[in-house]
């Protein structure tokens, strides 16, 4: 059965807010009527609904401003707008301010379903379009990696020609930037899951251990050898075995490692024969291996051999576009039964963040705030995010030590200081624009 | 009774100009039901919006007087309530034109229309509850 879809309706008037949920009801739809911006808002945020009607003239917070609050909330939300007696220049600021349509007072039942009908037909095609991007690949995700950035982009375009391919792979990146991820996107990708996938954490494991891990041993090779292990090159057998912190690997095994790449065959040990191998090696860093090498800590001849295709995760504060698509897969993937929405100054506070931790660091504050806020839709103020430690100067401290340099043009000054005041108000751009003495257009302009 | 004839009979009711039945008829899409729901509020709400627009007048609050009445304006348009609509225009211009001394003359003309625009009503409800089956 269909879900009835939720309609509000906000009008001061008892009347003409009743006419309309009566006649909305009457063609089966849920609308619920709300007197005021500020109820509205409220029930907005714990609430979902399909679409609303907003009067211009409501006492408080009028239309107009409601517009673009309800946008901050739900952006993609059809707003009409009822107006009185063929105020041209209101419908038109509506419009401006994101109305999807406006209606005449007194509304005509006729007109009032078009135009719901419209809003609905034009909201689901433009979901058809995203759903088709998306089918595309051209969308936000491949795989399990997800991104909208240029950079995400351009690795997307380059997963289905490294798959095509055997050779090593070098994934660099600082923690939390998604290195697994990619490496089981390549390896599916390539081998449709019907391979072995063999991920490994080199800084985990002793070398010794790692040694017998990797290649196998025979049995008695050491105490507690009490059998044959095959080792993992050998178990992957056409599939991948991923080898996350490589720059941990010690010295001893990096010779080692660098000989079965060479001859494709491994000698598990305790044994003097060698048995070849069938598996792509993928490897991952967060170290600089190029520094490594220059320190004597990493063998250069392993680096080339492993950097046959090197793939660097920028981190995410360098991809802010990535941030959005990121939270709403999280927000799914915690809660797929109940799925919750983010405000827009909830994916604003997230996008100004710092995040040292990367994606990780984000899934964990989408994890966070879900387990303890009951919100349907997650507003700015429910984010738990911790604060920069003091590693890691805050936005203000950046803001001063910029204008100490005396060699930062004052628009840059601004745009920091306006940065960090819409971090610190969790991106209530009213209260921004309190703090900073100027309006909210103004705050929008100088914003841009 | 008699008002129900008088609801019925166009010729003794001057009605339309009061409340125009098939404008009204066709903005609750002829649901008898939505329009007694709406006479009920109505007859509430007006008597709320007319004490605070009279307590507007007194204080001389200019700013009130054209926001009650611009939300009364609303009630009326959905209920085709043409000649209390325009006895409403009128005293929000004279609000917008800060003409203090004409206030509660104009005041009195809407309250009167209104009450007219509750007589009629509840005449067509009336009737039309008669007619259905």
């Amino acid at each position: 059965m269909q879900k009835m879809k939720r309609i509000l309706v906000v009008d001061d008037d008892a009347v003409v807010q009743e006419r309309i949920v009566a006649l909305l009801q009457k063609q089966g739809y849920q609308a619920s009527p709300s007197s005021s911006g500020e109820e509205s808002l409220a029930r907005l945020h714990s609430e979902s609904f399909d679409a609303t009607f907003v009067d211009v003239q409501l006492p408080g917070l009028n239309g107009i401003e409601l517009i673009g609050e309800i946008h901050e909330i739900t952006p993609e939300m059809p707003v009409i707008v009822i107006t009185a007696y063929g105020s041209l220049e209101t419908a038109v600021d509506a419009l401006r301010a994101g109305a999807f349509d406006y209606l005449l007072k007194p509304v005509k039942p006729h007109d009032l379903l078009l135009c719901l009908e419209r809003a609905f037909t034009m909201r689901a095609l433009e979901q058809e379009n995203h759903e088709l991007r998306l089918a595309l690949n051209e969308g936000d995700q491949f795989g399990d990696l997800i991104g909208a950035s240029a950079a995400m982009r351009k690795i997307f375009s380059m997963i289905r020609k490294i798959a095509q391919s055997t050779s090593n792979v070098l994934i660099t990146g600082e923690s939390g930037t998604g290195k697994d991820v990619l490496a089981r996107t390549i390896h599916a990708e390539r081998n449709h899951s019907d391979r072995a996938y063999i991920p490994i954490n080199c800084s985990a494991i002793p070398d010794g251990l790692l040694e017998s891990e990797l290649f196998g041993h025979v049995k008695g090779a050491f105490t507690g050898a009490y059998e044959h292990k095959a080792g993992l090159f050998v178990e992957a057998d056409g599939g991948t075995v991923f080898l996350d912190e490589i720059g941990e690997l010690g010295w001893s095994l990096q010779t080692k490692l660098l000989r079965v790449l060479q001859d494709r065959a491994v000698r598990p040990v305790g044994s003097t024969e060698t048995i070849p191998i069938d598996a792509r090696i993928i490897a991952a860093t967060n170290r600089n291996l190029k520094e490594a090498m220059n320190a004597g800590e990493f063998r250069k001849d392993l680096f080339y051999r492993l950097n046959v295709i090197p793939v660097h995760l920028p981190p995410l504060r360098e991809r802010p576009e990535d941030i959005g698509p990121l939270a709403k897969a999280f927000l799914l993937r915690h809660e797929a039964d109940r799925p919750r929405r983010l405000s827009e100054s909830a994916l604003g506070v997230l996008r100004r963040a710092r995040w040292p931790g990367n994606a990780r660091e984000l899934e964990n504050v989408i994890e966070r705030t879900l387990a303890l806020s009951d919100a349907e839709v997650i507003g700015a103020e429910q984010l738990i995010i911790e604060e920069p430690d003091a590693d890691h100067p805050d936005g203000l401290e950046q803001v001063l030590e910029s204008a100490a340099e005396l060699e930062t043009p004052l628009k840059q000054l601004e745009a920091l200081y306006i940065a960090e005041v819409l971090r610190r108000t969790h991106g209530n751009k009213m209260q921004a624009a309190r703090v900073l003495g100027v309006n909210r257009t103004t705050l929008y302009r100088r914003g841009e | 009774m008699n008002r129900v004839r008088r609801a019925l009979d166009p010729k003794q009711r001057s009605s339309v100009h009061v409340v125009n039945e098939d404008e009204l008829l066709a903005n609750v899409s002829g649901d008898v039901h939505i329009l007694k729901r709406l006479t009920v509020i109505f007859s509430q709400s007006s008597e709320n919006d007319l004490d605070a627009l009279r307590s507007a007048i007194d204080q001389a609050d200019l700013i009130e007087i054209q926001r009650l009445s611009h939300k009364m304006m609303g009630a009326l348009g959905d209920l085709a309530a043409p000649a209390a609509l325009a006895a409403l225009v009128d005293l929000r211009a004279r609000a917008v034109a800060a003409d203090v001394d004409a206030l509660s003359g104009h005041y009195e003309r809407v309250r009167s229309a209104v009450e007219r625009v509750h007589e009629v009503l509840a005449d067509i409800v009336q009737a039309r509850s008669l007619q259905e089956p």
